[in-house]
């Protein structure tokens, strides 16, 4: 496996993660506006002669809100179950409903996360494994700065998935629900406002609960259905232990995924080390991922080999090198068990 | 035809075969007329029944009426029927969709839409009901369908102890000859996979309440609903236009409820504000002959035999023959309103 190293997003960065989202119609990637928001990316490690040669390439992205929902609000529909029964005219019906809601007010989010399709300019594809080795990267990473400044971030940790789309790119769920209450097109005002154009377009969809049998039955198929394309994402994001949260997108119906935060593996696994002395681990060596951050508040995250050494923990000094650290600094580290050695 | 030869009265047990001849004629919706000997004979024993009790009445009293041709060529014949019920929903609540607008705006996408909702509703529970309407083809264009319904209303003028001080009258929606009903398709059946007259059929004639309560209780987007069954809210069936645009012209208000299953038009006023029922006024009757500026209705002040008809004379004034068919004597107190309608004196008011 290619060495990967995840870092904080430049502005160089924003024309290729914008391409990726532009797959899934999203609106374009911005820098951070806030201290605690976050666009990770993962890329090549570079030639292990310094950070400065690491400027490979670009593999995937993820934003990490802090708080979402708080300035301005974010709306999602809670998917509901709704029993109509008669025993005696054997009846027994189970409505879905959508309920449009603010649930998720002052969660955390890890949004758009996203990954390279080609392989480099030749045009080939990325290959799956190394696609999901990517995203598992920058997800973790992100997962592990949260654990690493927990009280800058919620208790609950979201993550909206792109739901289904056809071949024309237009959303079933929406051609079903939401063009009945904005007949304007989603994608000119998801370019105009950015992620801002759902909370406006909010205001205009159905207050009341929705029972989804009144919806053309394309439109009801598609309630949390991921789209084909982020499928990778979603099985990562369960493997990081978030489950789907009865919550769907008001724009196309794909899933809203939840954790507790504190109920992560990636966060009651993982803790603060002091780097011992020494250029490299011991014999007991097994594979981390650490997570630093330099003088200047920017992260640098890669798995490496490491050892306890008492208190302590030894890494290679070429790792120590890439994560711009020296021996009594600290380091955040998750154990990667089932990549051990 | 002259308006005198048709005699508004309560029904009685032996219009039974009329009653079946009307109920056999009437579009599927009009549930207060249905097909089936045993339960028409029942609605009749129980019109019976409202017309004799006490003047304490309990709110679930029906009260049927028929109206005869005297004139007609084989002798006296009941052409039409019409009725009340005291108050809607009696043993249970009388569930109704109500027309409601909501408007969504965001300032920052320029855009602000009217949404038109039916929220399921109570509101018209306990409020009197007018029932029943039913005039042979041949009468629809006489004066016979005017005493038919508005008779009724000087019955419940009478006899405001009775009834609530609000009244609604519920019109058949659109459904074709086979029951097949657009609004039902796509609400209604969404919950019960049936057709409407199967589903009628099924809950035994018993109250719509108990479908009710098996359809959403949120309110409807109506944009939701596919175009055919958005046409058909509040729209009427052909057979109805008639009694309908009686209830109108009285001054019933057409535009807030509509019926939860055929999305038909439920029409409801205060009683005090009806036309017929502001115009209406009690006084001592006296023999004679002559006619009056219009014709008028008049009806008896007595509950058990009831009976109206249309006079020609001033009002205080009836022929021997109106008397006769009234069951009055000279003296007795009538209640009397004029008909006033177009093409009836040239006037209307």
């Amino acid at each position: 496996m290619n060495e990967l190293l995840v870092r904080d997003a430049t502005e160089a960065d924003l024309p290729e993660i914008t391409a990726w989202l532009a797959r899934s119609q999203r609106p374009a990637a911005t820098l951070p506006q806030t201290p605690d928001e976050r666009l990770l990316v993962a890329e090549m490690a570079g030639p292990p002669s310094g950070p400065g040669a690491a400027a490979g390439r670009l593999l995937a992205s993820v934003r990490l809100r802090p708080v979402i929902g708080v300035v301005l609000p974010r709306a999602w529909y809670h998917v509901g179950v709704t029993v109509h029964a008669a025993a005696e005219l054997q009846l027994f019906h189970r409505q879905r409903t959508l309920l449009l809601g603010n649930d998720h007010t002052g969660a955390s989010e890890l949004a758009d996360l996203v990954c390279a399709h080609e392989a480099s300019d030749d045009g080939h594809s990325l290959p799956l494994a190394m696609q999901a080795a990517a995203l598992r990267e920058v997800l973790l990473t992100a997962l592990l700065v949260m654990a690493s400044r927990r009280i800058r971030y919620a208790g609950t940790l979201i993550a909206e998935l792109p739901g289904l789309r056809d071949g024309a790119g237009q959303s079933p769920f929406w051609h079903g629900l939401g063009r009945h209450f904005y007949s304007g097109d989603p994608a000119l005002a998801a370019i105009r406002h950015g992620d801002a154009w759902r909370c406006h377009v909010a205001a205009l969809l159905p207050r009341q609960p929705v029972t989804t049998a009144f919806l053309p039955a394309a439109a009801q198929a598609a309630i949390a259905q991921v789209a084909p394309s982020s499928r990778l994402q979603c099985e990562l994001l369960e493997t990081c232990g978030l489950r789907y949260s009865h919550h769907v997108s008001v724009h196309d119906g794909g899933p809203v995924l939840e954790a507790d935060l504190d109920a992560l593996p990636a966060v009651t696994g993982s803790r603060s080390w002091r780097l011992a002395e020494g250029d490299g681990p011991g014999l007991q060596a097994s594979i981390c991922l650490l997570l630093s951050e330099d003088a200047d508040g920017r992260l640098c995250a890669l798995r490496a080999a490491v050892s306890p050494l008492g208190s302590r923990l030894q890494i290679g000094v070429a790792a120590r090198a890439r994560l711009r650290l020296a021996p009594g600094d600290t380091v955040w580290a998750l154990p990667l068990q089932d990549e051990a050695g | 035809m002259n308006p005198s030869r048709f005699l508004f009265r309560t029904a009685l047990p032996n219009d039974l075969p009329a009653f079946e001849r009307f109920a056999a004629d009437s579009a599927i919706g009009i549930t207060t007329l249905p097909a089936d000997r045993a339960k028409l004979q029942a609605r009749l024993e129980r019109s019976a029944q409202s017309f004799a009790s006490l003047d304490d009445s309990s709110g679930e009293e029906i009260y049927l009426f028929v109206v005869e041709d005297l004139g007609a060529a084989d002798g006296p014949r009941v052409v039409g029927t019409s009725g009340i019920a005291a108050s809607a929903g009696f043993h249970d609540r009388f569930y109704t969709y109500r027309n409601e607008m909501v408007v969504h705006a965001s300032a920052a996408l320029q855009a602000s839409n009217r949404i038109h909702t039916l929220h399921l509703c109570h509101d018209l529970t306990g409020y009197t009901l007018l029932t029943s309407f039913y005039i042979e083809p041949a009468y629809q264009h006489t004066l016979a369908p005017q005493l038919l319904s508005r008779a009724r209303l000087l019955f419940i003028t009478e006899f405001a102890e009775r009834f609530s001080d609000r009244i609604a009258a519920e019109s058949p929606g659109l459904a074709d000859d086979s029951g097949r009903c657009p609004f039902w398709d796509a609400v209604g059946r969404r919950f019960f996979d049936m057709g409407y007259p199967q589903v009628e059929q099924i809950t035994g004639g018993r109250s719509k309440a108990f479908i009710a309560e098996l359809m959403p209780q949120s309110p409807i987007y109506v944009p939701l609903l596919p175009e055919e069954a958005q046409w058909a809210i509040g729209q009427l069936h052909p057979v109805a236009e008639l009694p309908f645009s009686m209830l109108q012209d009285e001054g019933f208000d057409a535009d807030t409820y509509v019926d939860i299953f055929d999305g038909g038009p439920i029409v409801e006023a205060r009683v005090s504000m009806l036309k017929t029922v502001a115009a209406s006024s009690r006084m001592a009757v006296q023999a004679g002959e002559g006619s009056g500026a219009g014709s008028r209705l008049v009806a008896v002040t007595r509950r058990q035999d009831y009976r109206a008809l249309i006079s020609g004379a001033p009002a205080g004034v009836l022929d021997g023959a109106a008397l006769a068919r009234l069951g009055l004597t000279e003296g007795e107190t009538v209640r009397t309103a004029a008909l006033a309608v177009a093409g009836d004196d040239g006037s209307e008011q």
